[in-house]
């Protein structure tokens, strides 16, 4: 028993950081209609740029906090500088052209990535008050994970208050759904896009730096986060910040039960999915082809 | 682009092209070029042969190496440049023919024969591959072919005998009419007859009628069907013909390797293949050929040694995105576009004064 | 056949009860139709009267939420489009499509590939095979005035081409039933008077032929069709010839939109 809620404990944590990414490119997918082959690697910069500026040492947790923003901050910059670079000049080329244009994005940013910090190996530390876990009797459940969950609801609540519920919110669902119309009444498409990109980028920094501490920060890691952000708005449909939510969870959820009962299989565990999920669902679970459409 | 019709059943490589008056597949009206155009795979086959047949045999080994992924990077052509359809999933075909071989490497068999098999076991895992993506399109479906690429990647690892990335080593090039392939020399012979073949096949694919369909639902898969051509079946047929090619590619790759692993098929190598698709120009039959060449030059010529490659392998696919569309093969014809546009200001500018 | 009163014409295309709805909205309501051989027909309504999504049903560009349709007595309810151009019906699109990196020649060749099914043949040449066809393609071409442009890259033809080589593959087609997306939208008065002309040249030299229109171009459409089916809000109002329509208060009534009707 306690292990069943130790794996699912196990499985939300690992779910949170998988939300945090895919969220952000869903978004940036379902607005700008580019689908971004740089999210892994603005997700390896901000683990980066966190090892950077806490520079291996054990800090306090608001210290912690404070440079998993700035990471965050980083890699946003990172987005609207990508989104004015490259992408607002590709805004009628069509998803393959823009899907391209990211794939070359996201060598040159690996590429620079090993340029400034090498190939070596980063360790980040938890900060001090996470680095426990609690007792709870017949299980004992890492305070990190509870801190991860926690980061997790409250960005995920705030998404969702900014999407559904502010001006803003209007207006990237305006672009989303129309472009052309949106402009013509008055949407400014081009902050739109500055500011989802923006958006996208810090939340798949701030899911870099969240997920620093528990890896081996190092080339490669880039790669194996944007495969399963991939599979993940698949599996939740394009364009759905919802669907992203409910399939990381259930991606992080699957490879925990994978990882305690019957480990060999830990890695196929998102596959086996998605392929389960488009069998009954083409266009994955959450996905309204009206309102994705581009 | 909002529209009904489902997020589009027409591919979108068609932007990737400017066919105007140099499109893909058209017969030159000049007696003499047409005569070049359908000799060019001989031609090429031959000419390169020559070339090379004096050099050192480390410069055929390379040569080599630039020759099979010439027919990779062509096998993936025919997705991406003749129908349309982004694939990110390609390295899996060759890992088919790369494994095959690899696991048979004790059995003594001809090389050529176990190439050949390898081609036929790539088609029939291409086939299934597309009955399985049957309904989807676009987006979805690249990301399928990611999918299914990592799958047989996580594959290599979880059966025992493939050994992920350790590799399977010491796989023998095989004799052949007595002669040891496992000499650069005889193995560049061997290599470039095998797919001097090919490209023959897939030239001959090209003119078809089934390669002209392809075509045409490059440019409006919709108008396609509305006159009769069974979509679907079109593209399930198309990536198993691929299939079979990218297989032969990965047997004669691990015949002249010896090793085969795991990274040989990662998914950012399906990446590398579009690039070199594009940077030859994914509408000229032969751009995936200067692409590939290109590509490998720098990989092991110029890049070697630098950790940070991917910064300038990025920034020549971005300018390739952004700016030079048509890729190498398409500069001419791009060019002469640049020309006509400034001629025509200036005289536009001539009459005003 | 072709002596045979108008009314023992095999029946060809029979549409029984086909409905389609979009999210809820029906678009078309329980709509019944049949064709006779060698009729022309055309179906008008105001805007929104479901129309275009009755002639998608027919031409299996969607598929009815219920009801059936048979094609020269095949059941042909549950046809993917391109079987059901395979067998017979070919259509045209309001706006042209065509294959815009191919010649003028080389789309009605493919066009041709679609109807034999030569598009399996993943060995002979294209231009070699495309000989069987070579008749078939020239006199298209020269019915529809395209031959002098025949080598033209499809993607350089004025608006008034696109229309004809919209056409023109339809009819290279040798249909049984030739669909008619508004044949003459958006065209100027000239194209309009020409495009008259070769349908009914279209018309005369094929008795066995049926074609189905539609459309918003009364004029064009009453000259051509012997029988006009009016739809309004998914559904058939009125069926029956062009005079009968003209003056049919039930007709004015509908385009007028009385909000008792």
């Amino acid at each position: 028993m306690g292990q069943l809620i130790s794996a699912i404990m196990n499985g939300i944590a690992t779910g949170v950081p998988l939300f945090l990414v895919s969220s952000g490119l869903t978004l940036i997918y379902g607005v700008m209609g580019v689908l971004n082959f740089a999210h892994g690697a603005l997700f390896m910069i901000g683990a980066y740029a966190l090892a950077t500026l806490l520079t291996g040492q054990v800090t306090n947790i608001g210290l912690f906090l404070l440079c998993a923003v700035l990471a965050a901050a980083v890699v946003a910059a990172i987005g609207m500088a990508a989104e004015r670079g490259i992408f607002s000049w590709l805004y009628n080329a069509g998803h393959m052209i823009n899907l391209l244009a990211a794939y070359a994005l996201m060598l040159i940013l690996v590429g620079l990535s090993i340029l400034i910090w090498g190939t070596k190996i980063y360790n980040v530390q938890r900060p001090t008050e996470l680095a426990g876990a609690v007792d709870l009797g017949l299980l004992s459940i890492p305070v990190y994970n509870l801190f991860t969950i926690g980061l997790g609801a409250a960005v995920a609540v705030g998404l969702w208050l900014l999407i559904s519920k502010s001006s803003y919110g209007v207006k990237i669902r305006a672009v989303a759904y129309d472009r052309t119309t949106a402009r013509a009444l008055g949407v400014r498409a081009p902050l739109i896009g500055m500011g989802v990109f923006a958006l996208g980028g810090a939340l798949a920094g701030l899911a870099g730096a969240l997920t620093a501490p528990l890896i081996s920060v190092a080339p490669g890691i880039d790669a194996a986060y944007a495969l399963q952000s991939f599979v993940i708005i698949i599996i939740g449909g394009l364009g759905s910040i919802w669907g992203a939510l409910i399939a990381a969870l259930a991606v992080g959820l699957i490879q925990s039960f994978l990882v305690y009962y019957a480990h060999d299989w830990a890695a196929y565990g998102m596959y086996i999915l998605v392929a389960i999920v488009l069998l009954f669902w083409p266009q994955g679970l959450f996905s309204r082809s009206a309102s994705t459409a581009h | 682009m909002v529209s009904n019709a489902t997020e589009s059943e027409a591919p979108q490589g068609a932007e990737l092209m400017r066919p105007g008056r140099s499109g893909l597949g058209r017969l030159s009206g000049n007696p003499v070029l047409r005569w070049i155009q359908n000799l060019d795979v001989p031609i090429v086959v031959l000419a390169v042969g020559l070339a090379f047949a004096f050099s050192a045999g480390n410069v055929q080994f390379l040569v080599a190496t630039m020759a099979i992924y010439a027919l990779l990077a062509m096998s993936a052509n025919m997705l991406v440049g003749w129908h349309g359809t982004m694939t990110f999933g390609h390295a899996a075909f060759f890992g088919v023919g790369l494994y095959f071989v690899a696991l048979m490497r004790e059995s003594g068999l001809n090389p050529f024969l176990l190439v050949a098999i390898a081609g036929v076991l790539g088609g029939v895992v291409g086939l299934l591959f597309g009955l399985l993506t049957i309904r989807l399109s676009g987006i979805g479906f690249a990301m399928m072919t990611l999918v299914f690429g990592q799958v047989l990647y996580l594959l290599v690892f979880t059966i025992p005998a493939l050994q992920g990335d350790n590799g399977i080593p010491s796989v023998p090039a095989g004799k052949l009419f007595g002669l040891n392939l496992s000499l650069p020399r005889n193995f560049w012979w061997y290599a470039l007859i095998v797919i001097g073949i090919c490209f023959l096949l897939i030239k001959m694919v090209y003119r078809s009628s089934f390669g002209r369909t392809v075509l045409a639902v490059r440019d409006d898969a919709l108008r396609a069907a509305a006159l009769g051509v069974p979509v679907r079946a079109v593209r399930i047929m198309l990536i198993g013909l691929s299939g079979f090619f990218a297989a032969v590619a990965g047997a004669l790759f691990v015949q002249q390797q010896s090793i085969a692993s795991a990274d040989m098929i990662y998914w950012l190598t399906s990446g590398e293949l579009v690039l070199m698709c594009l940077i030859g120009g994914t509408g000229y039959f032969w751009g995936p050929v200067l692409g590939a060449t290109l590509f490998v030059w720098l990989d092991s010529q110029l890049f070697k040694d630098i950790s940070y490659s991917s910064l300038f392998v990025g920034i020549i696919f971005l300018a390739v995105v952004l700016l030079f569309r048509g890729g190498i093969a398409g500069l001419p014809h791009q060019i002469s576009g640049w020309v006509r546009r400034w001629r025509s200001r200036r005289e536009a500018k001539a009459v005003q004064a | 056949m072709n002596g045979a009163a108008p009314d023992e014409r095999p029946i060809v295309l029979e549409v029984i009860d086909a409905s389609k709805s979009y999210y809820g909205v029906p678009a078309v309501s329980e709509m019944s139709l049949s064709v006779r051989q060698g009729e022309t027909l055309a179906i008008i309504g105001p805007n929104g009267a479901g129309k275009s999504t009755f002639f998608g049903l027919i031409a299996g560009e969607h598929k009815s939420s219920s009801g059936r349709i048979v094609f020269d007595g095949t059941e042909i309810t549950r046809w993917s489009a391109n079987r059901r151009a395979r067998f017979g019906m070919s259509r045209t699109f309001q706006v042209a499509r065509f294959f815009p990196s191919r010649t003028v020649r080389e789309n009605l060749q493919l066009a041709r590939v679609g109807r034999t099914g030569r598009y399996r043949d993943i060995v002979r040449g294209f231009s070699w095979a495309a000989k069987a066809d070579e008749d078939d393609v020239a006199t298209v071409l020269d019915d529809l005035g395209l031959s002098h442009i025949e080598d033209s890259l499809a993607a350089n033809l004025a608006q008034g081409d696109r229309k004809r080589l919209e056409l023109a593959m339809a009819m290279v087609q040798r249909p049984k039933v030739l669909l008619l997306d508004e044949p003459t939208a958006g065209m100027s008065n000239e194209d309009c008077a020409l495009t008259v002309d070769t349908l009914k040249r279209i018309r005369s030299a094929d008795p066995a032929l049926t074609i189905v229109m539609t459309g918003h171009d009364m004029e064009v459409l009453f000259s051509l069709a012997q029988r006009i089916v009016l739809m309004a809000d998914g559904r058939k109002v009125i069926d029956g010839s062009p005079e009968e329509i003209a003056s049919s208060e039930i007709a004015r009534r509908v385009y007028l939109g009385d909000a008792n009707e």
